[in-house]
């Protein structure tokens, strides 16, 4: 596969085949953000295809001055602000607390779950999180940007994704030391 | 320091974001306090359980639905940049003119609706390869979907110019569905293109999409 700056030239002149690499490349992690952002399969798909289509119509503009996943991510987000937010979760949130004690499954010990349950209840537990919280969690602790990548995708400073990190983590950690997860 | 103290730097110790002076405070605090080393193990375990999660998976048809919009779009700039280029004096002329008519503060807004064609004509060279897209908007996810086209004698297919006809079985989204198919220009002259959505049998729609082979100059 090219290089991803030579992808972006070409697909920038035209070339539809470098842009479905591009999109090959990172379509399951934009999903993956989509999906904890939206928090569910159908709005997901929505908001992540409309970030391609705007991306795809936005590509000349892009300069160069961040990562192109960067760039995707903070259209996804911007997209979600602007309207997806607006719609009605089809799953109420509900905010990780102190109070909150009901519906924790009893896990025993993580490390004897499935990969794949696992996952689940730890996505579920991350969807839960207000969003703030929760796009720093995932872009940060699962999708591994660093915390500049973070901030510029979520638009505030170095010092509030740190802040919201920490205060997200807390939150995920007492919800799984109540569920006897640790 | 106490516990509620450093378990507020716990996140930034494990990513190693604290000062030198303060990640040594932490670590003397660390060796003599249980309940924080506790609190900084589950945190790490935490974090090592977030990196591991694998990407959520695409549904199915994401990549269908995905390549009709970028389709759509793709075919929608290139509509606008064509109309641009083709009536670009005309367009100059009018911003020309209507300047004037804003200048002398008469303004008329025509009420004339533009009568929209259904169908895109398209024209390539003989010997050109050339996109056709047919959109299909279904309601629902339809199963058991066969397309057929016909090709007439001035096109043919770009991968086997000898065939003259194409069938697609396949499944049709809900939603948008775009299927594009390559052909080749072969004769002069100004042809159509017939093809048939069928389900069961049954005839769910039919086009006719004209297309336009113009002699290759140069």
């Amino acid at each position: 596969m090219l290089q991803e700056t030579e992808l972006i030239g070409k697909a920038k002149n035209g070339d539809v085949e470098a842009f479905q690499n591009l999109i090959l490349a990172y379509q399951e992690k934009i999903y993956s953000f989509a999906f904890y952002l939206a928090k569910n399969q159908q709005d997901a798909s929505d908001l992540s295809q409309e970030t391609w289509v705007k991306v795809f119509k936005q590509l000349s503009s892009f300069r160069l001055d961040s990562s192109f996943y960067t760039w995707v991510c903070r259209i996804l987000r911007n997209l979600f602000i602007d309207h997806h937010s607006r719609i009605p979760h089809k799953r109420p949130e509900v905010s990780l607390n102190d109070e909150l004690d009901s519906n924790i499954p009893q896990l025993g010990i993580l490390e004897q779950i499935e990969q794949q349950h696992r996952d689940d209840v730890v996505a579920d537990a991350v969807s839960r999180l207000p969003d703030e919280f929760r796009s720093t969690i995932v872009l940060v602790d699962m999708q591994g940007l660093s915390y500049e990548e973070a901030a510029k995708i979520t638009d505030v400073s170095i010092n509030t994704v740190r802040s919201r990190l920490s205060r997200g983590r807390e939150r995920l950690r007492a919800y799984f030391e109540k569920a006897g997860t640790f | 320091m106490k516990c509620e103290k450093i378990s507020g730097f716990l996140s930034d110790y494990i990513d190693n974001q604290l000062s030198p002076d303060l990640r040594k405070e932490v670590e003397l605090h660390l060796n003599d306090c249980s309940f924080c080393t506790k609190r900084l193990g589950e945190l790490k375990t935490l974090v090592g359980f977030l990196g591991s999660v694998k990407p959520k998976q695409l549904p199915a048809f994401y990549q269908t639905q995905l390549d009709a919009k970028l389709n759509e779009t793709a075919r929608q700039i290139k509509e606008r940049s064509f109309l641009l280029l083709k009536f670009r004096w005309q367009f100059v002329f009018g911003v020309f003119f209507l300047g004037i008519f804003l200048g002398s503060g008469i303004l008329y807004i025509s009420q004339k609706t533009i009568n929209k064609s259904s169908e895109a004509i398209y024209t390539i060279k003989i010997n050109e390869t050339g996109i056709l897209t047919f959109n299909l908007f279904s309601k629902e996810n339809v199963k058991s979907i066969v397309f057929n086209v016909k090709l007439p004698d001035g096109i043919s297919l770009a991968s086997k110019p000898k065939e003259k006809s194409f069938r697609w079985e396949g499944e049709l989204v809900k939603g948008e569905n775009v299927i594009s198919l390559y052909v080749k220009g072969m004769r002069e002259g100004t042809w159509c293109v017939n093809a048939d959505l069928q389900s069961y049998g049954s005839t769910l729609k039919e086009f006719n999409m004209p297309l336009i082979v113009t002699e290759k100059k140069g």
